[in-house]
């Protein structure tokens, strides 16, 4: 009987489980705990969706203020004037998931656009879009997003697409570093001797096959930046504001509490906040060592 | 004697910074002024320039005629005066930002001997139990909200131990007081274990170069032939790449620490819609940076005039 000889398989993401021996346990342990993680989030997303929550979010209760976890019915304790922590963390994922998705969603599109027509046009428009990435860099993101809430006091869907814009310069960079080593190459020259279109080369051959790693590993990395600067918003005063809950804005309330001794209120969401952007980073350490590791 | 050759190219390089710097400047000057005059309701921007001396005066509408009047107002250095306070904001901005300078120069130079302590261990043993605790703490620090982090190093520190004074005073500073934000700024946005790692790694790619291969064969000293590139040049690139980073982490840690810091100001200029001060602090933020970016490329040129010709 012939052997069967099998293609290698280029996506070791779907089939990481049956790979734990070629990514190692690091990675796979870390791949692991993002996802679960990951996965919690968007459980809970669902859970404040439709309102299927233990306890009101806003409901005051002042029998509990500032209990710690595992108190009679609060599984996480209560905040400063008795409203059950574990709700408002989970309508707290309100907050930022879908915004923060959004500024994924433009730093990646218009990145890879940067990117790419930075190396594939004029050398007077690679100096221009090079000038702007530049300028972009050389402002603080948390100061320009001061300057657009001083003038536009915009909602958290306009401050997610500042972020998303201030995270372009990132990725056109690394894009542009990428294929700038991509186009010597000789795959490349093949493809247009046998007369596959331009469009295919720089979606297929470039895009897909060489630069997902990046894109991929680039937007978890976004979105945990994007949620990391959405909560230090909200911790500024300038996010969701008090009433409604976000992760910011509970440390923030519970930190006046800290410095008495009554720890707990502000530090669950903070550890949330850590778990989550963990996660992201974790994740995208992941994505580009695993895929990197295949080629 | 000076060799006119050699100083040749560099000069042409700096002056191509320069340039390079300054048309930055300009676009982004403009990009502010044009997020200012397309602000909603038409009022915020009547209202700035009505505060402002050089442009209350002018009955033109056109964005170019009045971006050129304030921009050369902007480089004699009158950048208006503050709604709130009526002071000149140029005066409350230097006030203010020499605090961030020391804070942020600080942050960066306590990376340094974490970065030869990091290269030393790994010298002897590249698994090292030490430094892999060290550097998996010091990760999880990093990750950890630094709002969150201050209040508990405050508590710690303040109540618990009870040497370290919580309140700032601006007119005498001593390191004692520097000690607590300056480690979390630098600890806490991760600064530190990105330098640290990132530089061992740099070093530890040179040192597989063949040029020291070849030093070493002839039993020359290879520090002196790594030094320059491999620990010397990555520390000057990452640092000046994390000078952005730093104001915007920055601004959280002059609030809660109450350092009366550029952070603070852009802060306070924000809560009270104080667009005069908000745009000069903004532009003086971006400004610093663009100044260290060219600094550092500048000694970059010096130190290797390879890098001159491009």
């Amino acid at each position: 009987m012939p052997k069967i000889v099998r293609p290698q398989q280029n996506d070791r993401l779907l089939s990481l489980i049956h790979h734990m021996k070629d990514i190692g346990i690091r990675n796979s342990f870390y791949f692991f705990y993002s996802s679960i993680i990951i996965l919690a989030l968007i459980v809970g997303y669902f859970f404040s969706y439709f309102e299927y929550l233990p306890f009101d979010p806003e409901d005051l209760n002042l029998d509990y203020i500032l209990s710690p976890p595992l108190t009679d019915d609060h599984l996480l304790g209560t905040d400063y004037l008795g409203r059950d922590t574990f709700s408002r963390l989970i309508l707290g994922i309100e907050a930022y998931l879908a915004p923060s998705i959004l500024a994924v969603i433009i730093a990646i599109c218009f990145g890879t656009l940067m990117g790419i027509a930075s190396i594939f046009s004029h050398k007077r428009v690679t100096r221009t879009l090079s000038m702007v990435n530049d300028s972009l860099l050389a402002m603080p993101k948390l100061v320009l997003l001061f300057l657009i809430i001083a003038i536009f006091d915009p909602t958290i869907f306009y401050i997610m697409i500042v972020i998303g814009i201030s995270n372009i310069p990132s990725v056109a960079q690394l894009l542009t570093a990428k294929i700038d080593l991509l186009k010597e190459r000789s795959f490349i020259d093949s493809a247009i001797a046998s007369g596959i279109s331009y469009h295919s080369i720089i979606l297929k051959h470039i895009l897909w096959s060489n630069c997902r790693v990046i894109l991929f590993s680039q937007s978890a990395f976004i979105m945990g930046e994007a949620i990391l600067m959405e909560a230090s918003l909200s911790y500024l005063g300038f996010g969701v504001q008090e009433p409604t809950p976000s992760w910011g804005n509970m440390v923030q309330s519970g930190s006046n509490y800290l410095l008495q001794g009554d720890l707990w209120s502000s530090t669950i969401p903070a550890f949330a906040i850590m778990l989550v952007i963990s996660a992201f980073y974790l994740l995208s350490y992941t994505i580009s060592r695993v895929l990197e590791k295949g080629k | 004697m000076i060799n006119i050759t050699v100083l040749k190219p560099i000069a042409s390089a700096i002056s191509r910074e320069l340039f390079h710097s300054i048309i930055l400047l300009l676009l982004l000057s403009f990009f502010v002024f044009f997020l200012l005059y397309n602000a909603p309701g038409e009022e915020v921007f009547q209202r700035y320039l009505e505060s402002h001396s050089e442009l209350n005066s002018t009955d033109s509408h056109n964005l170019f005629y009045i971006y050129f009047i304030w921009l050369s107002a902007c480089v004699t250095g009158n950048l208006g005066t503050s709604l709130i306070n009526g002071l000149p904001v140029l005066d409350q901005v230097i006030e203010n930002l020499g605090y961030s300078i020391s804070l942020i120069l600080h942050a960066l130079l306590i990376t340094v001997p974490f970065v030869i302590l990091n290269i030393s261990m790994g010298f002897k043993n590249t698994l090292n139990p030490i430094s892999t605790i060290i550097s998996v703490i010091l990760n999880i620090l990093a990750v950890v909200p630094i709002f969150w982090l201050s209040y508990v190093a405050i508590y710690i520190s303040s109540t618990r131990f009870n040497y370290l004074p919580v309140g700032v005073s601006p007119d005498s500073l001593s390191y004692l007081e520097m000690l607590l934000p300056v480690s979390l700024l630098s600890i806490g946005s991760g600064v530190l274990i990105h330098i640290t790692q990132h530089t061992k790694s740099e070093l530890f790619r040179v040192l597989k170069e063949d040029y020291v291969l070849y030093a070493r064969a002839k039993g020359a000293k290879v520090y002196k032939h790594v030094i320059k590139e491999g620990i010397i040049f990555p520390l000057l690139h990452l640092m000046t790449h994390q000078v952005a980073y730093l104001f915007s982490t920055c601004i959280i840690i002059e609030q809660i620490f109450n350092w009366p810091g550029i952070g603070r100001l852009l802060w306070q200029a924000t809560q009270d819609r104080d667009i005069p001060l908000l745009l000069g602090a903004v532009l003086a933020t971006a400004f610093i940076i663009r100044l260290t970016q060219f600094c550092s490329k500048i000694i970059y040129i010096i130190l290797n005039p390879r890098a001159s010709h491009e």
